[in-house]
């Protein structure tokens, strides 16, 4: 039973609690307030040192020296903050140079292997910014880390550097990645298109293994480099229709004469959304000879054909736009009203949604 | 009367047992939420690190980010609709359209929207999915082509959102509130979850509180806390409901909250419960409830999480009539949700929804003013009464009333060691003064609202009450807050990942 006493020795730890809040209220506003001036007077002295270097470029020890002198996280705070706003790959390569055997770097990096994420998550951010080629040894566990936060700047880190070994975990990776993962590796690894092109051509084949393939395809998409295409484009007959539709995706970055053909067969595939993707991709390359076979796709009777094939008609342009007001007279009421709604649309409104 | 002893030993025991009862309940409610509070406080500390500048940068200048569809439903907001879609055409995110619905105003506010902003009728050539009010007519404009205007016929918030649902077309869409002013890296910092290799139904960031605060072009750009006790005592609240409360729900698997004010939601998920209830005077929780149960009923791993970083201001009330109003409304919304979806309840095919958070909202939410009603008539009319010692009442009182600060307190802390919005140490003072006295009355009042909603909503009250607002500290005068503010009519490209 609840006595007094027991409600009285309550209140006692209760108000011990209150007042301690109270105090650390007190206590952390002072510490916080104390380190982020401590951080905004580096940035202050950093920011300008490092535009110097940016717009002068010669010498680079007056900022070494400046950064050496503040307390290790004060000066990766500072650094981390500049660094992604403002530094070419260029000038960060000789940043890299310049600073991965200061000491507080190498403070900083002996923490890799920490079990604390965040210390992990750290290394990998300043790996993104004085990571060099012999740093590829301490980014590979990053990129399969169990932190989710660590792995996505570990990516940015690998990018970095011309690794293949990092570039191949990167891509037998990739299918295991959620979509705006992979989309994020696919930007990243644009950085290399040579390395990337050759790895990708490697495992461009009809017998790979059908997850992993698509993700390489969108890779090559989104990379869009001509040789790694067409090795793509010879996909176009996988008995996977969902290979066809990332083939028929990736092909609107690949314009040779030889990539119409392959998107017009599509455009009669028995998929629906292949044949969206590669009206889609007729549109992008603006293929006038494509032109009555688009205006048969309008009136397809998946809504997304119809609407796929009407922006293609629309991004063609003059003889597009002449077909659509065709189209929005014709006898077939779908057909009339995906043309009429696309022929109404401002260029740039057509422009933006073709894109998405 | 009775001396102390004297009464009946049926009474006395019956009231010291009631007594006892409540004190236990609060005990047990106030400790859930320090479970909750120690649950959040790794999290805080992890998005803090995530939220970090350059991390951002990254996101932002990538092409992973995915596309948004921003809904905003408006109703009579001429004065303030153009600057209010410049705000959300303004944000800082690569991917996104606006889709803003005019819910039937009966002032200017769409032919605003066609001067400001060029706009064009377009075909109807949507994929309707859900049943709504009629819908008038669609518009883009030749200036901003991310923007997209659909007028209708007036049928409510839920409904215009419905229509901004099927006129959307990007796999996320983002439900925005009235009074809502966005920060702009919300967006950015709201799918950071998409980033990190999550599987995510729904996201929902902070709101806070704007009263007080300087307002310019739609951006907070000074945040205050007002030294008015109404506004000043909510601020706390909004604290301790989003600092803590929403992200240790993350980790007990549960959250049940997502703001209508500030949400985030795969499109397809929503279409497939068939958007909103109209129905209902709180259609973001049921909402979040409807899409957690259809979660899992389908068996879709995905999660509905809470990030603290990205933040949306709104305005809150500053009279205890309107404070009343919007109370007894969302109480009225919980008791109407609880009774729709009582299959979850305890059911442990749902998970820590079923188990965990529903129990815990039936228990903590709807009853806590009965409970709490009951503790105050019972102490007072028991030490009136000679039932209890006045000690003992006293004991009960500060007991209850420190647990509960002790937690407001542990809320600043937590948001002065991680965002630190509020600048001056002022604001930082007046936070710990509110939260001195927010159990003193400030409780109470809002316990009589909430009361009052179970009689509504018996009576088969389901109307919303007229809410007032005052605008914001630097906008022009006569000004109303931003509005119900929400994009190409096509089906969304999650539903059919190959369009």
């Amino acid at each position: 039973m609840l006595t007094l006493p027991h409600l009285q020795f309550a209140i006692f730890v209760a108000g011990m609690f209150v007042i301690a809040g109270c105090m650390s209220l007190v206590i952390v506003r002072r510490v916080i307030d104390v380190r982020r001036r401590e951080v905004d007077r580096a940035m202050a002295t950093v920011e300008p040192m490092l535009q110097e270097w940016l717009v002068r470029g010669d010498d680079i020890e007056p900022l070494r020296r400046m950064l050496r002198g503040l307390r290790p996280h004060v000066a990766f705070r500072s650094l981390a903050r500049l660094a992604t706003k403002q530094l070419t790959f260029e000038r960060q390569q000789v940043l890299a140079a310049a600073l991965r055997e200061e000491p507080w770097v190498a403070a900083l990096l002996r923490r890799a292997g920490s079990p604390l994420w965040w210390r992990r998550f750290d290394c990998a951010r300043l790996l993104s910014i004085v990571g060099r080629a012999a740093d590829a040894a301490l980014i590979a566990p990053l990129l399969t880390d169990k932190s989710p936060a660590v792995r996505l700047v570990g990516i940015d880190a690998a990018s970095r550097l011309a690794s293949r070994p990092l570039l191949n975990l990167q891509l037998d990776t990739l299918p295991r990645r959620q979509d705006a993962v992979q989309a994020y590796q696919f930007s990243a690894l644009t950085r290399h298109p040579v390395l990337v092109a050759e790895a990708l051509i490697e495992r461009l084949t009809l017998d790979a293994p059908v997850a992993p393939l698509i993700a390489w395809i969108d890779a090559a998409g989104a990379l869009a480099n001509p040789e790694a295409l067409e090795r793509v484009r010879e996909l176009a007959t996988h008995e996977s229709p969902n290979v066809r539709l990332h083939v028929a995706r990736a092909l609107r970055r690949l314009a040779t004469p030889e990539t119409p053909p392959v998107l017009l067969r599509l455009l009669k595939d028995g998929d629906w959304r292949v044949r969206a993707q590669a009206a889609r991709a007729l549109g992008a390359l603006r293929c006038h000879g494509a032109i009555s076979d688009l205006m048969r796709a309008v009136r397809d009777l998946s809504w997304w054909v119809r609407y796929r094939s009407a922006l293609a008609l629309a991004q063609i342009g003059g003889p597009g736009r002449v077909a659509l007001i065709e189209l929005s007279r014709c006898d077939d009421p779908m057909a009339r009203d995906m043309s009429a709604l696309v022929a109404s649309l401002s260029t740039a409104a057509v422009i933006e949604l073709s894109e998405v | 009367m009775f001396e102390l002893g004297q009464a009946p030993e049926w009474l006395l025991t019956l009231v010291r047992s009631a007594d006892l009862t409540v004190l236990w309940y609060t005990f047990i409610v106030n400790s859930f939420f320090l479970v909750l509070l120690v649950l959040a406080v790794p999290q805080l500390f992890a998005h803090y690190r995530f939220g970090s500048e350059d991390v951002l940068i990254r996101g932002l200048t990538s092409s992973a980010a995915p596309r948004v569809s921003i809904i905003a439903p408006a109703y009579n907001e001429s004065v303030s609709i153009v600057e209010s879609v410049r705000a959300l055409l303004t944000l800082r995110y690569p991917y996104y359209e606006v889709v803003l619905v005019n819910d039937g105003s009966k002032d200017d506010t769409l032919q605003r929207l066609i001067d400001a902003y060029d706009l064009y009728e377009v075909p109807p050539a949507v994929m309707r999915r859900l049943r709504t009010e009629r819908v008038r007519a669609y518009y883009r404009s030749r200036t901003w082509t991310k923007l997209l205007v659909v007028d209708k016929q007036n049928g409510g918030k839920a409904d215009a959102l419905n229509v901004g649902l099927d006129a959307s077309r990007f796999p996320y869409v983002l439900a925005c509130d009235a009074d809502t002013l966005i920060e702009p890296d919300a967006l950015l910092r709201l799918t950071r979850p998409f980033l990190f290799d999550e599987k995510i139904a729904a996201v929902g960031g902070t709101i806070r509180v704007v009263n007080s605060c300087t307002v310019s072009d739609g951006r907070v750009t000074d945040a205050r806390v007002d030294s008015r006790w109404l506004p000043g005592i909510q601020t706390v609240e909004y604290l301790r409901a989003f600092l803590f409360g929403r992200l240790g729900w993350n980790l007990l698997g549960g959250n049940l909250n997502i703001s209508g004010a500030f949400g985030l939601f795969r499109r397809d998920y929503l279409t497939e419960i068939l958007g909103y209830a109209t129905s209902t005077v709180t259609e973001d929780f049921e909402v979040s409830v409807r899409l957690q149960r259809h979660l899992k009923e389908k068996h879709i791993s995905a999660g509905v999480t809470f990030i603290p970083d990205p933040v949306a201001w709104t305005e809150v009330p500053t009279t205890a009539k309107v404070l009343g109003r919007q109370r007894e409304r969302w109480h009225r919304g919980l008791i109407a949700a609880l009774i729709t979806h009582r299959q979850v309840m305890f059911n442990p095919k749902y998970g820590a929804t079923g188990m965990i958070a529903l129990p815990y909202f039936l228990f903590a939410e709807l009853l806590g003013p009965v409970v709490e009603a009951v503790g105050l008539v019972i102490t007072l009319v028991g030490t009136a009464f000679g039932l209890l010692e006045p000690a003992y009442a006293v004991a009960f009182f500060v007991v209850t009333y420190m647990y509960g600060i002790m937690l407001s307190l542990a809320a600043i802390l937590m948001e002065e060691a991680s965002f630190h919005r509020y600048k001056r140490t002022s604001d930082s003072l007046r936070l710990a003064l509110f939260a001195f006295i927010e159990p003193l009355g400030y409780r109470q009042i809002t316990v009589w609202y909430r009361l009052k909603a179970f009689w509504r909503y018996f009576r088969g009250d389901m109307s919303w009450g007229k809410m007032t607002r005052e605008g914001f500290a630097g906008t022009p005068a006569g000004a109303t807050p931003r509005q119900r503010l929400t994009p190409l009519q096509t089906p969304a490209l999650s539903e059919h990942p190959g369009a």
